[in-house]
Protein backbone atom coordinates (compact mmCIF):
# COMPACT_ATOMS: atom_id res chain seq x y z
CA UNK A 1 0.00 0.00 0.00
CA UNK A 2 2.92 2.51 0.76
CA UNK A 3 4.64 1.86 -2.08
CA UNK A 4 1.81 2.01 -4.47
CA UNK A 5 0.96 5.34 -2.65
CA UNK A 6 4.50 6.09 -3.60
CA UNK A 7 4.30 5.49 -6.88
CA UNK A 8 1.14 7.57 -7.62
CA UNK A 9 2.55 10.47 -5.66
CA UNK A 10 5.87 10.22 -7.89
CA UNK A 11 3.90 10.08 -11.09
CA UNK A 12 1.58 12.87 -10.19
CA UNK A 13 4.69 14.97 -9.51
CA UNK A 14 6.55 13.82 -13.00
CA UNK A 15 3.32 14.71 -15.27
CA UNK A 16 3.12 18.00 -13.15
CA UNK A 17 6.92 18.97 -14.08
CA UNK A 18 6.96 17.95 -17.84
CA UNK A 19 4.58 20.75 -19.30
CA UNK A 20 5.70 23.97 -16.92
CA UNK A 21 9.24 22.51 -18.04
CA UNK A 22 9.29 22.97 -21.64
CA UNK A 23 7.17 26.32 -21.70
CA UNK A 24 9.41 27.80 -19.37
CA UNK A 25 12.50 26.77 -21.17
CA UNK A 26 10.87 28.26 -24.93
CA UNK A 27 9.84 31.27 -22.65
CA UNK A 28 13.54 32.06 -21.28
CA UNK A 29 14.96 31.49 -24.70
CA UNK A 30 12.94 33.72 -26.22
CA UNK A 31 13.11 36.85 -23.62
CA UNK A 32 16.74 36.41 -23.30
CA UNK A 33 17.03 36.50 -27.00
CA UNK A 34 14.78 39.75 -27.82
CA UNK A 35 15.91 41.48 -24.61
CA UNK A 36 19.70 40.81 -26.48
CA UNK A 37 18.39 42.08 -29.93
CA UNK A 38 16.56 45.30 -27.74
CA UNK A 39 20.20 45.63 -26.64
CA UNK A 40 22.70 44.95 -29.40
CA UNK A 41 20.03 45.94 -32.08
CA UNK A 42 20.78 42.74 -34.51
CA UNK A 43 16.83 42.21 -35.95
CA UNK A 44 15.57 39.41 -35.30
CA UNK A 45 17.79 37.09 -35.34
CA UNK A 46 18.88 36.29 -31.68
CA UNK A 47 15.35 36.57 -30.69
CA UNK A 48 15.05 33.51 -33.46
CA UNK A 49 18.53 31.07 -32.06
CA UNK A 50 17.16 32.16 -28.28
CA UNK A 51 13.47 30.16 -29.32
CA UNK A 52 15.66 27.43 -30.87
CA UNK A 53 17.61 26.79 -28.08
CA UNK A 54 15.07 27.60 -25.24
CA UNK A 55 13.45 24.91 -27.03
CA UNK A 56 16.19 22.30 -27.67
CA UNK A 57 16.59 23.54 -23.55
CA UNK A 58 12.78 22.24 -22.80
CA UNK A 59 12.91 19.16 -24.91
CA UNK A 60 16.55 18.30 -23.11
CA UNK A 61 14.89 18.87 -19.47
CA UNK A 62 12.35 16.27 -20.00
CA UNK A 63 14.68 14.13 -21.60
CA UNK A 64 16.85 13.98 -18.18
CA UNK A 65 13.55 14.39 -15.96
CA UNK A 66 12.43 11.31 -17.64
CA UNK A 67 15.46 9.45 -17.59
CA UNK A 68 16.34 10.12 -14.05
CA UNK A 69 15.03 7.06 -11.96
CA UNK B 1 -22.34 37.42 -13.71
CA UNK B 2 -19.20 38.11 -11.75
CA UNK B 3 -15.51 38.32 -13.35
CA UNK B 4 -14.06 34.94 -11.97
CA UNK B 5 -10.50 36.47 -12.04
CA UNK B 6 -11.98 39.57 -9.64
CA UNK B 7 -11.12 37.42 -6.99
CA UNK B 8 -7.39 37.48 -7.34
CA UNK B 9 -7.41 41.50 -7.17
CA UNK B 10 -5.72 42.72 -4.36
CA UNK B 11 -6.37 45.98 -2.59
CA UNK B 12 -4.57 47.47 0.60
CA UNK B 13 -6.80 46.91 3.26
CA UNK B 14 -4.09 49.50 5.39
CA UNK B 15 -1.92 51.54 3.33
CA UNK B 16 1.77 51.83 4.08
CA UNK B 17 4.82 53.26 2.45
CA UNK B 18 8.26 52.30 3.74
CA UNK B 19 11.08 55.03 2.04
CA UNK B 20 8.69 55.33 -0.88
CA UNK B 21 8.18 51.03 -0.83
CA UNK B 22 4.64 50.25 -0.87
CA UNK B 23 4.33 47.63 1.93
CA UNK B 24 0.63 48.10 2.17
CA UNK B 25 -1.66 45.43 4.39
CA UNK B 26 -3.63 43.02 1.95
CA UNK B 27 -5.61 40.30 2.68
CA UNK B 28 -2.78 37.69 0.75
CA UNK B 29 -0.78 39.29 3.71
CA UNK B 30 -3.28 38.57 6.54
CA UNK B 31 -3.85 35.02 4.91
CA UNK B 32 -0.12 34.36 5.16
CA UNK B 33 0.26 35.58 8.50
CA UNK B 34 -2.80 33.28 9.24
CA UNK B 35 -1.02 30.76 7.63
CA UNK B 36 1.93 31.11 9.64
CA UNK B 37 -0.27 31.04 12.79
CA UNK B 38 -1.58 27.76 11.38
CA UNK B 39 1.39 26.13 11.65
CA UNK B 40 2.87 26.72 14.92
CA UNK B 41 -0.56 26.29 16.29
CA UNK B 42 -0.52 22.85 14.81
CA UNK B 43 3.00 21.84 16.01
CA UNK B 44 2.20 23.37 19.36
CA UNK B 45 -0.60 21.20 19.69
CA UNK B 46 1.04 18.17 18.43
CA UNK B 47 4.23 18.30 20.59
CA UNK B 48 2.32 19.94 23.45
CA UNK B 49 1.56 16.45 25.22
CA UNK B 50 4.60 14.82 23.43
CA UNK B 51 4.69 10.91 24.90
CA UNK B 52 6.86 8.09 23.45
CA UNK B 53 3.90 6.31 22.11
CA UNK B 54 2.28 8.51 19.97
CA UNK B 55 -1.52 10.55 19.74
CA UNK B 56 -2.98 11.33 16.93
CA UNK B 57 -1.71 14.59 15.99
CA UNK B 58 1.70 13.76 17.31
CA UNK B 59 1.65 10.99 15.10
CA UNK B 60 0.84 12.73 12.04
CA UNK B 61 3.71 15.57 12.75
CA UNK B 62 6.38 13.09 13.19
CA UNK B 63 5.58 10.95 9.91
CA UNK B 64 5.02 14.30 8.19
CA UNK B 65 9.09 15.45 9.74
CA UNK B 66 10.56 12.55 9.56
CA UNK B 67 9.37 12.18 5.75
CA UNK B 68 10.97 15.45 4.86
CA UNK B 69 13.90 14.77 6.98
CA UNK B 70 14.55 11.36 4.80
CA UNK B 71 13.29 13.52 1.65
CA UNK B 72 16.30 15.91 2.35
CA UNK B 73 19.07 13.44 3.24
CA UNK B 74 18.51 11.42 -0.17
CA UNK B 75 18.64 14.58 -2.20
CA UNK B 76 21.34 16.77 -0.66
CA UNK B 77 23.49 13.98 1.11
CA UNK B 78 25.02 14.37 4.35
CA UNK B 79 24.52 17.91 4.64
CA UNK B 80 21.06 17.57 4.70
CA UNK B 81 20.61 17.53 7.80
CA UNK B 82 21.74 20.79 8.27
CA UNK B 83 18.80 21.85 5.57
CA UNK B 84 16.39 20.19 6.91
CA UNK B 85 15.43 23.33 8.83
CA UNK B 86 14.75 25.46 5.85
CA UNK B 87 13.29 22.37 3.68
CA UNK B 88 10.45 21.57 6.63
CA UNK B 89 10.04 25.06 7.21
CA UNK B 90 9.55 25.56 2.71
CA UNK B 91 7.18 22.52 2.70
CA UNK B 92 5.01 23.82 5.90
CA UNK B 93 4.52 27.15 4.86
CA UNK B 94 3.72 26.71 1.22
CA UNK B 95 0.86 24.22 2.74
CA UNK B 96 -0.59 26.08 4.69
CA UNK B 97 -0.75 28.63 2.45
CA UNK B 98 -2.35 26.81 -0.39
CA UNK B 99 -4.42 24.64 1.98
CA UNK B 100 -5.87 28.06 3.75
CA UNK B 101 -7.60 29.27 0.37
CA UNK B 102 -9.90 26.07 0.27
CA UNK B 103 -11.21 27.36 3.43
CA UNK B 104 -14.56 29.45 1.99
CA UNK B 105 -14.51 33.23 2.38
CA UNK B 106 -10.52 32.94 2.60
CA UNK B 107 -7.64 33.94 0.17
CA UNK B 108 -4.59 31.48 -1.18
CA UNK B 109 -1.78 33.84 -1.10
CA UNK B 110 0.23 31.40 -3.13
CA UNK B 111 -1.91 32.15 -6.04
CA UNK B 112 0.09 35.42 -6.36
CA UNK B 113 2.72 35.25 -8.74
CA UNK B 114 5.24 37.71 -6.71
CA UNK B 115 4.70 35.50 -3.76
CA UNK B 116 5.49 32.02 -5.41
CA UNK B 117 8.30 33.71 -7.14
CA UNK B 118 10.13 35.25 -4.23
CA UNK B 119 10.04 31.32 -2.74
CA UNK B 120 11.68 30.29 -5.82
CA UNK B 121 13.91 33.27 -6.22
CA UNK B 122 15.17 32.14 -2.37
CA UNK B 123 15.51 28.22 -3.23
CA UNK B 124 17.60 28.88 -6.48
CA UNK B 125 19.33 31.75 -4.54
CA UNK B 126 20.18 28.96 -1.51
CA UNK B 127 21.60 26.87 -4.20
CA UNK B 128 23.34 29.07 -6.43
CA UNK B 129 25.60 30.40 -3.38
CA UNK B 130 25.46 26.85 -1.36
CA UNK B 131 27.17 25.86 -4.82
CA UNK B 132 29.77 28.45 -5.37
CA UNK B 133 30.83 28.42 -1.38
CA UNK B 134 31.22 24.93 -1.92
CA UNK B 135 33.34 24.66 -5.66
CA UNK B 136 33.91 28.10 -6.14
CA UNK B 137 34.43 29.04 -9.92
CA UNK B 138 34.58 25.13 -10.57
CA UNK B 139 30.54 24.92 -9.37
CA UNK B 140 30.34 27.07 -13.54
CA UNK B 141 31.27 23.04 -15.14
CA UNK B 142 27.29 22.43 -13.56
CA UNK B 143 26.95 24.11 -17.41
CA UNK B 144 28.57 20.82 -19.14
CA UNK B 145 26.75 17.58 -18.24
CA UNK B 146 28.56 14.90 -17.54
CA UNK B 147 30.10 12.56 -20.42
CA UNK B 148 29.57 15.88 -23.12
CA UNK B 149 32.32 15.97 -25.82
CA UNK B 150 34.29 18.83 -26.04
CA UNK B 151 32.61 20.25 -30.07
CA UNK B 152 29.59 20.37 -28.50
CA UNK B 153 30.59 23.12 -25.48
CA UNK B 154 28.90 25.94 -27.40
CA UNK B 155 26.14 24.19 -28.61
CA UNK B 156 25.74 23.00 -25.24
CA UNK B 157 26.54 25.83 -22.71
CA UNK B 158 23.61 28.19 -24.05
CA UNK B 159 21.16 25.12 -23.65
CA UNK B 160 22.41 24.99 -20.06
CA UNK B 161 22.33 28.47 -19.15
CA UNK B 162 18.96 29.07 -20.08
CA UNK B 163 17.72 25.63 -18.49
CA UNK B 164 19.25 27.07 -15.23
CA UNK B 165 17.66 30.35 -15.49
CA UNK B 166 14.15 28.54 -16.62
CA UNK B 167 14.89 26.51 -13.13
CA UNK B 168 13.16 29.22 -10.82
CA UNK B 169 10.49 30.30 -13.04
CA UNK B 170 9.56 26.53 -13.45
CA UNK B 171 9.08 26.92 -9.77
CA UNK B 172 7.53 29.63 -9.21
CA UNK B 173 4.82 29.20 -12.54
CA UNK B 174 3.85 25.82 -11.56
CA UNK B 175 2.52 26.71 -8.02
CA UNK B 176 1.19 29.61 -8.86
CA UNK B 177 -0.66 28.51 -12.06
CA UNK B 178 -1.96 25.35 -10.04
CA UNK B 179 -3.46 27.22 -7.23
CA UNK B 180 -4.91 29.49 -9.12
CA UNK B 181 -6.62 27.81 -12.18
CA UNK B 182 -8.04 25.51 -9.41
CA UNK B 183 -9.91 28.71 -7.83
CA UNK B 184 -11.07 29.88 -11.24
CA UNK B 185 -12.74 26.35 -11.78
CA UNK B 186 -14.34 26.64 -8.35
CA UNK B 187 -15.44 30.19 -8.90
CA UNK B 188 -16.91 29.63 -12.44
CA UNK B 189 -18.61 26.41 -11.12
CA UNK B 190 -20.11 28.38 -8.17
CA UNK B 191 -20.96 30.90 -10.38
CA UNK B 192 -22.92 28.40 -12.82
CA UNK B 193 -24.65 26.84 -10.17
CA UNK B 194 -26.49 30.45 -9.50
CA UNK B 195 -26.82 31.47 -12.97
CA UNK B 196 -27.80 27.27 -15.04
CA UNK B 197 -31.41 27.64 -13.32
CA UNK B 198 -31.93 31.33 -14.47
CA UNK B 199 -30.77 31.05 -18.35
CA UNK B 200 -32.02 27.81 -18.32
CA UNK B 201 -35.61 27.78 -16.78
CA UNK B 202 -34.97 24.11 -15.29
CA UNK B 203 -34.26 24.94 -11.59
CA UNK B 204 -32.54 21.69 -10.00
CA UNK B 205 -30.24 22.02 -12.93
CA UNK B 206 -27.81 24.05 -10.84
CA UNK B 207 -27.33 20.37 -8.84
CA UNK B 208 -25.22 19.25 -11.49
CA UNK B 209 -22.25 22.06 -11.35
CA UNK B 210 -22.80 21.60 -7.32
CA UNK B 211 -21.53 17.99 -7.69
CA UNK B 212 -18.72 18.95 -10.43
CA UNK B 213 -17.87 21.73 -7.78
CA UNK B 214 -17.83 18.94 -4.52
CA UNK B 215 -15.49 16.72 -6.69
CA UNK B 216 -13.13 19.42 -7.78
CA UNK B 217 -12.83 20.42 -4.47
CA UNK B 218 -11.58 17.29 -3.67
CA UNK B 219 -8.70 17.28 -6.44
CA UNK B 220 -7.95 20.89 -4.81
CA UNK B 221 -7.11 19.43 -1.80
CA UNK B 222 -5.46 16.90 -3.19
CA UNK B 223 -3.11 19.42 -5.40
CA UNK B 224 -2.68 21.43 -2.75
CA UNK B 225 -0.87 18.98 -1.02
CA UNK B 226 1.21 17.31 -4.26
CA UNK B 227 2.22 21.01 -5.24
CA UNK B 228 3.79 21.62 -2.31
CA UNK B 229 5.50 18.28 -1.74
CA UNK B 230 6.18 19.01 -5.61
CA UNK B 231 8.33 22.53 -4.71
CA UNK B 232 9.73 21.31 -1.66
CA UNK B 233 11.45 17.89 -3.47
CA UNK B 234 12.10 20.52 -6.51
CA UNK B 235 14.16 22.22 -3.73
CA UNK B 236 15.89 19.21 -2.31
CA UNK B 237 17.12 18.50 -6.09
CA UNK B 238 18.49 21.66 -6.36
CA UNK B 239 20.22 22.03 -3.61
CA UNK B 240 21.39 18.71 -3.59
CA UNK B 241 23.04 19.28 -7.72
CA UNK B 242 24.59 22.58 -6.04
CA UNK B 243 26.09 20.10 -3.40
CA UNK B 244 27.08 17.30 -5.56
CA UNK B 245 27.52 18.73 -8.94
CA UNK B 246 25.87 16.58 -11.66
Amino acid sequence: MADENDAFRKGVALASRVGVEMVAATAVGGLLGYGLDAWLGTGPWLLVAGVVLGGAAGFFGVYRLVNTP
Amino acid sequence: MENPLHHFELHPILPLHLFGIDISINKAVIMMWIACGLVLLFFYLATRRASLVPRRLQSVAEKAVEFLRGMAVQNIGPLGHKFFPFIATLFFFVLANNVIGLIPGSYTPTSQIIVTGFFALLVYGVSLVLGFARHGLHFFTVLTPAGTPGWLFPLMIPIEVISQLSRPITLAVRLFANMTAGHIILTVLFSLMLVAPVYLGVFYIGIVPFAMSILIYGLELFVAFIQAYIFTILACVYLGESVKLH
